[in-house]
């Protein structure tokens, strides 16, 4: 059919800022938090006004962003940013790796009081019963909270969330080493629960049996990996009686994917790990770089900077030379326009006086690109920059 | 065997006809399903005229109902699989589909386009994204465009 051909022809290019306004919100708010903050609301203005639309930030998700990302880009600020965006009407958002009593204080002091599920994973020490208790009564509507992985929160913080947050109806406990004391807390204080998750949990039989009587709504009870508690008689009968839903001990853990032992150290090490290897791809760049050694590069870049009387904190030139040194090509473009500059105006004489402030400017960058020896100093100075 | 399986017709942009089977579109097609409902189709003489809809389109979509219809018992694997292959397309073709599942509302459908973006936009740097979506004018002022790429340099 000759019709068909003109108009599915291979040049019809169609335009995506012609979809209309509904669908690109649809796409827009199906997207991490990660990449609108990253991408997205760069790409046109279009899509940057939908980006800029507080119900789109009722929804912030912040996990699996990756070990690489989280060294890279400052987490926790671009967090702080959307919830900014959420202009008070934040109702669920999910932190992982980042989240630190400060942040949770920076969400009620923005006035995000309708929260109503908050997932706080794997923050290890981050998170505390202060900072918990602190914002347990300020978030009465909230309907579930998941702090699998942290660490530093005991029964304090249980019994203040129970008394703070009488709506809560799942909670989620998993792998932070609680015991009997943190099931009687659950049991006295959130009588509403329905969902109940306690993967890794010391508590034995009596823990259990305060649960089943202190929670009638409880539907679900994941119990896998607590090893001491003993479903048999009449416990076991009761819970098959109660709950919907049971995962006892020794139920396959294939949905749950933080049951190792040491997570905090995996974690630490695969950002170690992370560190080294950029560190190994400068090194292997640097000695590309023959005649014109990286640091040459680097002192001239120094007196450019300064010349042009930038921040000497200006992280993002300091980023833009970094991608540049691990980017071989963008490298070597890079020392061609150099030297052409260089040839034009032989600046290097004129500067000998500020030799000494220069110095330090190009010590302070030294630092920052090779002398890694301690990798979680360059964690605190992280390089990127949101 | 038993009562001839009831048709509808459909007409896509370039006025070519197609045959499908009533209980595939009303199944997936809410703006479909509504039409026969409430009557307003006519089985002797009634087109549902689909002007925004191309043929090449039409086809898809129909594929994607027929499908999804008589395989939905298959297992969630097999049926991924095919959704994947199914969405294969360049961004114009997601385009027109994604227009077209929004027109007829066809909910699994548009679900699958918007994971299908998702997965486009994931991990891609701005200037990526704009050659996938095929943005060339962006709509920024040089110097908005200018400052934004000078602030965040490796966003881009």
């Amino acid at each position: 059919m000759d019709y068909q051909s003109i108009n599915a022809g291979p040049e019809k290019k169609v335009n995506w800022l012609d979809l209309p306004h509904d669908l690109t919100l649809m796409i827009i708010g199906k997207l991490a938090t990660f990449e609108i903050l990253i991408s997205t609301q760069f790409v046109c203005p279009k899509w940057r006004r939908i980006c800029m639309d507080p119900l789109l930030w009722r929804t912030i998700n912040m996990c699996d962003i990756g070990i690489r990302n989280s060294v890279d880009y400052k987490l926790e600020k671009m967090c702080r940013h959307a919830i900014d965006r959420s202009c008070g009407h934040l109702i669920d958002i999910s932190i992982e790796h980042f989240g630190t009593d400060d942040l949770l204080k920076y969400i009620i002091d923005s006035g995000c009081h309708k929260l109503r599920h908050l997932r706080l994973v794997q923050c290890f020490y981050g998170i505390s019963d202060k900072g918990l208790c602190e914002i347990a009564e300020k978030l009465p509507l909230l309907e579930e909270l998941d702090i699998t992985l942290c660490s530093g929160v005991s029964s304090i913080a249980l019994e203040a969330i129970g008394r703070g947050c009488p709506l809560l109806k799942s909670f989620k406990y998993n792998n932070n080493g609680g015991d009997n004391e943190e099931a009687l807390a659950i049991a006295q204080n959130m009588s509403n629960l329905h969902h109940l998750q306690l993967v890794r949990n010391y508590l034995d039989n009596s823990g259990l049996s305060a649960i089943l009587d202190g929670c009638p709504h409880l539907e679900s009870l994941d119990l896998r990996l607590c090893h001491d508690v003993e479903l048999e008689g009449e416990l076991r009968t009761r819970c098959d009686e109660q709950l919907k839903d049971l995962r006892d001990p020794n139920a396959p853990l294939d949905d749950f994917k933080f049951c190792g032992l040491c997570f905090e150290i995996a974690y630490d090490d695969a950002v170690f790990d992370y560190l080294n290897e950029k560190r190994v791809q400068e090194q292997e760049y640097s000695e590309i770089a023959s005649d014109d050694t990286i640091y040459e590069y680097q002192k001239r870049e120094a007196e450019r900077v300064e010349k042009e009387n930038l921040d000497e904190a200006d992280w993002e030139e300091i980023y833009a030379i970094w991608e540049s040194i691990k980017n071989p090509r963008l490298w070597y473009k890079r020392l061609i326009r150099e030297s052409n500059r260089g040839k034009k105006n032989n600046t290097k004489s004129k500067k000998k006086k500020k030799r000494g402030r220069k110095e330090y400017k190009i010590n302070n960058q030294k630092r920052i690109y090779y002398e890694m020896e301690d990798a979680h100093e360059l964690l605190q100075s992280s390089v990127f920059c949101f | 065997m038993g009562s001839p399986v009831k048709k509808i017709m459909l007409c896509s942009s370039e006025k070519e006809i197609f045959s499908v089977e009533e209980q595939v579109m009303v199944q997936h097609s809410v703006i479909i399903n509504n039409m026969i409902e409430d009557g307003s189709y006519n089985h002797e003489e009634s087109k549902i005229p689909l002007d925004c809809v191309d043929s090449k389109t039409l086809k898809k979509v129909i594929d994607y109902c027929t499908h999804h219809t008589h395989h939905h018992n298959d297992n969630q694997e097999d049926l991924e699989a095919w959704d994947a292959q199914f969405l294969n397309v360049d961004s114009n073709g997601l385009y027109d589909l994604l227009m077209a599942a929004n027109y007829l509302e066809i909910r699994n459908l548009l679900d699958l386009i918007y994971g299908t973006i998702k997965n486009m936009i994931k991990g891609k740097k701005i200037d990526e994204i704009r050659r996938i979506f095929n943005i060339k004018d962006h709509g920024f002022t040089p110097e908005e465009e200018e400052q934004n790429r000078k602030e965040y340099p490796h966003f881009y």
